[in-house]
This record gives structure tokens, sequence and C-alpha cells, in this order.
């Protein structure tokens, strides 16, 4: 059978790593095909070589039968080859609609003919169901929407060979079914699809086959009818992982943050401000705040750890009123925070991973002394949190963190965050794009960290994450706190009923208001 | 495990080498297109006028008056390019150097004329400390405007050095016993204030003004490049430059370190200002409504030396080069204003090396791709 793609024996390196050693893939015509592997095991960089974004060592493309040598990513989108990268790329004083078009502009003389790519943008909109605004500047969109506008540019360019590099990383399980439904249809449109995700669960629901990668070698190709979850994991991981954390009871002790009628206002795009939220976390407890991405819980992160102002309300942090206090002063005074976008603030990415751990403590007597930082005294700490965290770099301490895997990017960050002296951590999706060993070993922590004394307030968009880890469950809506669920008495139904704003504990319902 | 060529390719490809070489690059094809401005204007005599720009920094066989030369006219050159590199680490184009440079050479001149009596023989280094003061000062003023009024860093810095111009104008032609009221110019500086020659009179010769000043340019290279490497101030202002959303995420002050850069960018300029004129003796300075050439060829200065401290000090050393070697070309009987024109093309011209380093590293990742 002829395949839609092959590539055969690719090898790429870089200084101190083989990044992939070897590597064969063929993805037949109209499948999806899964790409599994550790973070850092080498399918971003995989998919960046069939898009011409890095140049092979070693190995050959064929598209369809014949060799193909692709030497940039206009190459690749001349044979149709599209790409979702694991960071968006997107141009973030540009629209929507100017993103879409952007490299591909039908023009006319000189002019932008706009009105026509419009047309076609709303078109593609329309029948994917993507709720995009194209005049919305990039800049304003929360991540999912971003990814929307990415797939659109794929849709835009009628590629034929696309790649998800974790398409659903940043996706919220609505959205993730809807992503599901689009995948579907374009296979039935003749299109191959390579799908990269450390789910489990989406690798079943949607995949045909799924190359294993582990540490930069394919270890094999599976045939997804009839295999289990704990075998691929096995076959990714050498060995066999818990995919449900253990969790024993705790009683929880002393209030340790205090939200009270907090209200803050909206960053742009977003649906709505902060209004008038109270809630508290005490030591020993996980409180998660779920819901639909953009109903505020972006600004509710912002307003409690002092990145927006908050307009009323009050934030008590470990016995001291923190409602007016600086980013600075919190981060010093037992707030830990593990940021939402881990490009945008969570990392200087052309600073090294010791520079990075010690971002905001490098003034702190144990890293600097006089004003002059010690920075052997980094590296050691770092050398300890990548043997802690499993951090996988090519260089240890002195590796730039923007060559590094996006998973290992999370971990540094996660690591950073949980390893300073806090008493409350908030932790956005702390867990994203991370491999089910990782996320394993995650989970683990916040969860001995909680029977420790800390508290933790999670942010999640995962329901399964939510579910596992949660002590208590604080639905948000529409910028507001609509129900608080304990995860033992509620299910992933009722919880989603919460989270589209159709229910709240109040015993309002959106459908009882109206009668 | 790596074959040796492979070594070599990854040492070409570092991001030191790449600068070093961009920088080399540019500097040769901006050479280039002086050379070619001189055969069309003046064909007969193009190569050997070329020959001095590119040989009179050395002076004449056996005196090293040349090199003193050199020295003398890198000294504000340096503290320019230290004044632009040392923002732009922190994010911030400080196109306002030219105003903070004539700030301090004011600053500096008025202390050394009319404070002589108090100060005594330290009267010099009370006078250049001024000048920095003076020139932090108006920094300062515009890291104000631009970090708490969100005014854009090159409208502000034109503006800066304008009105900075005007004000020394105004303050000047109003300083009595400063001013010689009828001729447009100050008075002499007096001896107590000319910076000691520190012995390289000996070494150069009396006919150059080569002084103190180069060693303490020197010496706050170093200091900056000790600061912005090792420091937890030079930490927050690479981080802002970097990447402002992650230090604010962390707590550092995007202002705050918007501020004490260009406080420091403004003193090092300012510095550079009153070592210049202070630095020979005799010199005056003549109210003019043209800005100081120093602060833009500061911006050469920085961008062919990626902003590192320790390679401005070599680049402001080229430049300076250059113009001693211009200075000599007007002995072909060249109008100084062409000459003027030639060094200025070059120099400018290396502003560019940044487009040529990104060029060098897109075909070294060729190259490293087709082996
Ligand atoms: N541009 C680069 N320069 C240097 N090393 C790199 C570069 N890109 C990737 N690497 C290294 O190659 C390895 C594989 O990275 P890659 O991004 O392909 O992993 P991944 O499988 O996509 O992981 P993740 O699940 O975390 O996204 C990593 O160890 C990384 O440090
Ligand atoms: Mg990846």
């Amino acid at each position: 059978m002829e395949y839609a793609f092959e590539m055969l024996g690719i090898t790429k390196k870089f200084p101190g790593i083989v990044a992939n050693d070897n590597i064969t893939l063929q993805v037949r015509p109209q499948e999806v095909h899964a790409l599994l592997g550790e973070n850092g095991a080498g399918k971003s960089t995989l998919m960046n070589v069939l898009f011409g974004l890095y140049h092979p060592e070693e190995g050959e493309i064929r598209i369809k039968g014949t060799p193909a040598r692709i030497m940039n990513p206009g190459d690749a989108n001349r044979r149709r080859i599209g790409m979702v990268h694991q960071h968006f790329k997107l141009v973030q004083n540009f629209t929507a609609l100017e993103n879409i078009i952007l490299g591909a502009e039908t023009t006319r003389g000189a002019v932008l003919k706009m009105d026509k790519a419009r047309k076609r943008v709303v078109e593609i909109a329309e029948r994917y169901k993507f709720n995009i605004d194209p005049d919305m500047p990039v800049e304003d969109m929360t991540v999912g929407m971003q990814q929307r506008v990415e797939i659109m540019k794929m849709l835009y360019r009628e590629n034929e060979i696309l790649i998800f590099d974790e398409p659903t990383a940043v996706l919220t399980p609505q959205e993730v079914d809807e992503l599901m439904k689009i995948i579907r249809g374009l296979t039935e449109e003749g299109k191959s699809i390579v799908f990269i995700s450390h789910k489990l669960n989406e690798i079943f629901r949607i995949a045909d086959r799924c190359t294993v990668l582990r540490r930069g070698k394919s270890v094999g190709v599976v045939d997804i009818e009839g295999a289990t979850k704990e075998e691929l994991c096995e076959m990714m991981v050498g060995r066999k992982v818990l995919l449900q954390p253990q969790k024993t009871h705790v009683n929880p002790g002393d209030v340790l943050m205090e939200v009270k009628n907090l209200t803050v206002a909206g960053v742009k795009g977003h649906k709505d401000t902060v209004r008038n939220v109270s809630f508290n976390v005490r030591a020993g407890e996980i409180v998660c705040i779920a819901g639909i991405d953009g109903n505020g819980q972006t600004e509710l992160v912002y307003g409690l750890t002092g990145m927006r102002k908050i307009e009323s309300g009050s934030m008590v942090l470990d016995g001291r009123n923190c409602t007016k206090e600086t980013i600075h002063f919190r981060n010093t005074h037992k707030l830990s925070h593990i940021p939402e976008d881990r490009h945008k603030h969570g990392l200087v990415l052309d600073y090294t991973l010791a520079e990075n751990m010690i971002l905001q403590t490098f003034f702190e007597r144990n890293v600097s002394r006089c004003g002059i930082i010690d920075y052997r005294k980094a590296s050691r700490r770092t050398d300890e949190m990548i043997t802690k965290y499993d951090i996988r770099t090519a260089r240890g301490p002195v590796t730039r963190t923007r060559s590094m895997s996006g998973g290992n990017q999370q971990k540094a960050i996660v690591a950073r965050e949980l390893e300073r002296d806090f008493a409350v951590v908030i932790a956005v999706q702390p867990t994203r794009g991370m491999d089910v060993g990782a996320i394993e070993f995650i989970h683990k922590q916040l969860l001995s960290l909680r029977d420790m004394g800390k508290g933790v307030l999670l942010v999640s968009l995962e329901l399964e994450e939510v579910m596992n880890i949660s002590d208590r469950i604080l639905v948000m809506y529409e910028g507001e706190i609509v129900g608080e669920l304990l995860p033992d008495e509620t299910d992933f139904r009722e919880l989603g009923l919460y989270m589209a704003g159709a229910k709240r504990s109040d015993g309002r319902s959106e459908g009882g208001t109206n009668g | 495990m790596d074959k040796p060529e492979k070594a070599s390719v990854r040492f070409l490809t570092s991001e030191s080498a790449g600068s070093l070489i961009a920088a080399v690059i540019t500097i040769i094809i901006g050479l280039l297109l002086g050379l070619l401005i001189l055969l069309i204007i003046a064909p007969t005599i193009a190569l050997p006028a070329f020959r001095m720009l590119l040989t009179g920094g050395f002076g004449k066989i056996g005196v090293l008056s040349g090199i003193g030369r050199v020295l003398y006219y890198a000294v504000p050159l340096i503290m320019c390019g230290l004044a632009v590199g040392f923002t732009l680490k922190t994010g911030v184009f400080n196109i306002g150097v030219a105003g903070q440079y004539v700030m301090g050479l004011f600053a500096g001149l008025y202390v050394g004329i009319s404070c002589a009596g108090i100060f005594g023989s330290f009267t010099w280094l009370a006078a250049i400390i001024a000048g920095a003061a003076a020139g932090g000062a108006w920094g300062f003023i515009q890291g104000v405007l631009q970090a708490f009024f969100n005014l854009n860093a090159i409208i502000c810095g034109i503006m800066m050095n304008y009105t900075g111009l005007f004000l020394v104008s105004m303050i000047v032609e109003n300083s009595k016993g400063v001013y010689v009221r009828g001729r447009g110019w100050t008075e002499i500086v007096p001896d107590a204030a000319v910076i000691p020659r520190a012995g390289l009179n000996n070494l150069f010769g009396n006919s150059t003004a080569a002084n103190l000043s180069i060693f303490i340019c020197i010496a706050l290279c170093i200091f900056a490049w000790f600061i912005l490497k090792k420091t937890t101030l030079g930490y927050r202002m690479k981080a802002v430059g970097l990447n402002a959303g992650a230090a604010r995420y962390a707590g550092i002050s995007v202002r705050k370190s918007i501020l004490v850069g260009m406080l420091l960018a403004g003193a090092f300029a300012g510095l550079g200002g009153a070592m210049n004129h202070l630095g020979a003796s005799g010199t005056r300075y003549a109210i003019t409504d043209a800005l100081p050439s120093q602060g833009f060829a500061g911006i050469s200065v920085a961008l062919i030396a990626s902003s590192n401290p320790l390679g401005i000090i070599i680049s402001g050393i080229f430049i300076a080069f250059l113009e001693v070697g211009g200075v000599g070309m007007q002995s072909f009987g060249l109008d100084p204003d062409l000459v003027d024109v030639i060094t200025s093309v070059i120099i400018y011209f290396c502003a560019f090396s940044f487009v040529f380093k990104y060029l060098y590293f897109k075909l070294a990742a060729r190259l490293r791709r087709s082996e």
C-alpha cells in the first residue's frame, strides 16, 4: 500500500543530545496516526523535521512514495503539509484574520483581497463551528482561541497532511470533543493526520495507529484496536504507571488564604470580569477552580497574585492582608504561582535553566551575597531539581530553556514553584503538556505538600485532574463562583452542568430565572 | 563522539563567534562602501586617501602620536556606546545619548571653569563627577517619561536630545564668568580642570591629548560588564529586556529597571561628554544647534559589539581609529565635510551589523544542513 507520507531512518542531533535516533514513521492515507512518548522523547523534533524547520543528519522523507526534500515551511506548505505547533506561532498584534491569511495572501496587484479572504475564513469558521471573531487581535485571545486560529490557518491553506502537536493540552473537554469531531471529518475528506498527545484517552478515541518513542528512539507501532492503555504506557515509560493517584484523607487546618468579595477587571477579550468572588483555602487542602476557559479564572489568578489590580474585596494570605500588595511582596510572603502561560510569564526563554530557576529568589541570601549572584550555587540547586523532577535537558543547568521540550519547560516551572517557601501555591494547569509519568509524579507531589499542611489552589480545565486530586471544587461561570462541590459526591455530568451555567448552588438555574 | 570538523562548525555557529564574524563582515562592507564613494568623488586620490583612512590612526612610523590621538577620540565613543548598549540589555533603545552627552559636557565645563577656586587641583575630578551627575539626571528624566508616561523611546529620545542641547545653550549664554559674550563660546578651561595625562604624554608625545580618561572608560566598561554578568541588578535588567512579562510575573519592577538603566546610561554618556572636553587643555564649548555626533556614533559602537561592554571598548577604539584616519585624509586636499560624509557612512553602516548577524546565522544553518 502507498503511504500518505513516510519518514525513514530520521536522525536529528542537537549539541549534547540525539533528539531523533533512526526513527521511522509511516502514515497511511486518511489515517489518524498518534505519536506518543515521554517529555523530551523527540516528538516535536520529528514533526519539525517533516515541516522543514529542522534538517536531519540522516534519513529520508517520502510523500506518496516519492522522495521529498523539505528545506523550509514554505516547501512543506507547497506539499500540503500543515502544522499546529505546540507553542503557537501567531503574530500577537495581528487579528485572527490577518494571522490566518499571513503568507497565503490573495492579492490583486499589491492590494490585499481582504473581502474574499474574510469570506473564506468566516465560511471555515462556520463549517467547523469555530467561535472566532476574525477581527480580534491575537494578543487579546485565550490560548484556546489562539489554537483555533492555528487550526484555521491549516484549513485555509487546504493542507492534506495535518500535524497536531499537542493540540488538546490547552482545550476544555468540550473543545476536545469538538476537535475530535473535526479531525474525524478531516480524515473523511481524505486528509492524513499526525496527532501528538499525552492523553491516552484521546489517542484511544481518535487514532488508528500509534508510534511510540522513547528517548529519541522508536520502540514500535501499535494498532490501537486491541491495545490497552497500560500496554502503551509501559512501552513509552518502560515501567508501570499509576494512572489514578492514591489520595488519603486529611482534615484541613487553618485558613491560609481568605478571599472576600473579590472583583477584578477583565482582560480585554474575555467574556467577563471576576465578580464578588469569596472562598478560602485551608492548610492541607487542595481547592480546585473548575470552569470553561475564559470564565474569569485568568483574572481571578491575576488578582490573587497581584498581576492585576483588585478593584474591590480583599485577599488575606497567611494572616496578612495582601489586597494592595505588589507581586514581589506576595512572592516573598509565601505565595507560589505556576502561571497559565509558560512562555509569556513562566520562563525567560533566553536565560539558562539555572537562571530561570532563581527567577523569584535571585536576591535571597542563599543565592546571592551583597547583590552578587552565586551562579555555582544556583547550578547546584538546579541539578537537584533536575534529578528530583526528572527534567530532561541536553546540557543540564546551562541549557537555554528555549531549546527544551515543552513538557520539560513545564516541569522546570513546577519544580521552581513547588520548591520555594510557600503557604499557598496557585497552580494553573500545572501538568499541561506533561507525560503520564510526570503527571503521576506532580500529582503525588501536590498531594504530599497538602499532607504537609500547605494550601493548593488548583485551576484546571482537566476534569479528570479536578476529580482525582482536589478536596473541594469551586465552579466558575461568567466570573462568579456558581457552585461548591465535593469530588466524592459529584460526577462529570453534574460538574459539566455547573460549568455550562445550567445549574448553580443557590438553586437558581438559567432556565429557572426566566420562568 | 563528535567528529572534529563538527566541533569547528559548532564553534563557527556559536553566538559569540557569530557576532564577531558578523561585525567584521559589516566593517569590511562599510569600508568598501566608503572606498566606492571616494572613487566616485575623487578618483585620482581615492586610493592613497583610503590608505590614509586605514593607517592614519597608527600615525607616523616610530611615533606613537597616532595611537595617542585614537585613545583620546575613543573616550566619548566608548562612553556613548556603553550608554546605548547598557540600556539595550534592558530592552530600551536609548536614542537620547546625544542629549545626555551635552548635559554632561556642560556640567563638566561649568564646574571646571567656575569652581576651580573651591576644588583646587581636584577640580577635574569634581567636574567629571558633575558631568556624570548631569547626564545621569537627564537620562533619568527620559526614563521617567518612558516608564511612567509610556512615551515612545525614539520620540522621547529625540525630544530630550534637542531640549538638552538648547537648554545648555540657554544656560551657557546666561552664565557670567563662563560665557564669552559676543563670541558665542565659553571661556577656556583652567588647567586645574584638565584631566591629568597619567604619563600617557611620555608615551605618545605632548602633541596628543591621550589622558587618564581612557583608563576610566575601560574600568567603567568592565564595571558594566560585571553588573550585567554577575549582579542581581544585571539579572533584573536582562530579565526585563528578554521577557518583560516573565519579569513582571516574578515581581521584578519593569519601571525600576528602565529607570536604573537610563540613570546609569545617562551618567556614562555625561561622563563621556565631560571627559572629552576636559581632556585637552585650551578647549572651549561653542554654542551650536547641531547635536554632537558622538551620541549617534555610540549607537554604531554598541551595535557592532552586540552591546557587550567589553566588546564596546574595542569597537569604540576602532571607530576612533577611523575618525583619526579621516582627519588625516584632509591632507589630500579633501573637503572636511566630505571626509565627514565618508567616515559617517562607514560608521553608521556599522549599525547594521545585526542584519549581518542574522544573515550569518541563516547561512550557518544552511551550511550545517547541507553537510
Ligand atoms: N532547538 C533545539 N536545540 C537544542 N536542543 C533541542 C532543540 N529542540 C529540541 N531539543 C532537545 O531535543 C529533545 C527532544 O525535544 P522535543 O521537543 O522533540 O521533545 P517532545 O517529545 O516534543 O517533548 P514534549 O512532550 O515535552 O513536547 C529535548 O531533550 C530537547 O532538549
Ligand atoms: Mg513537544
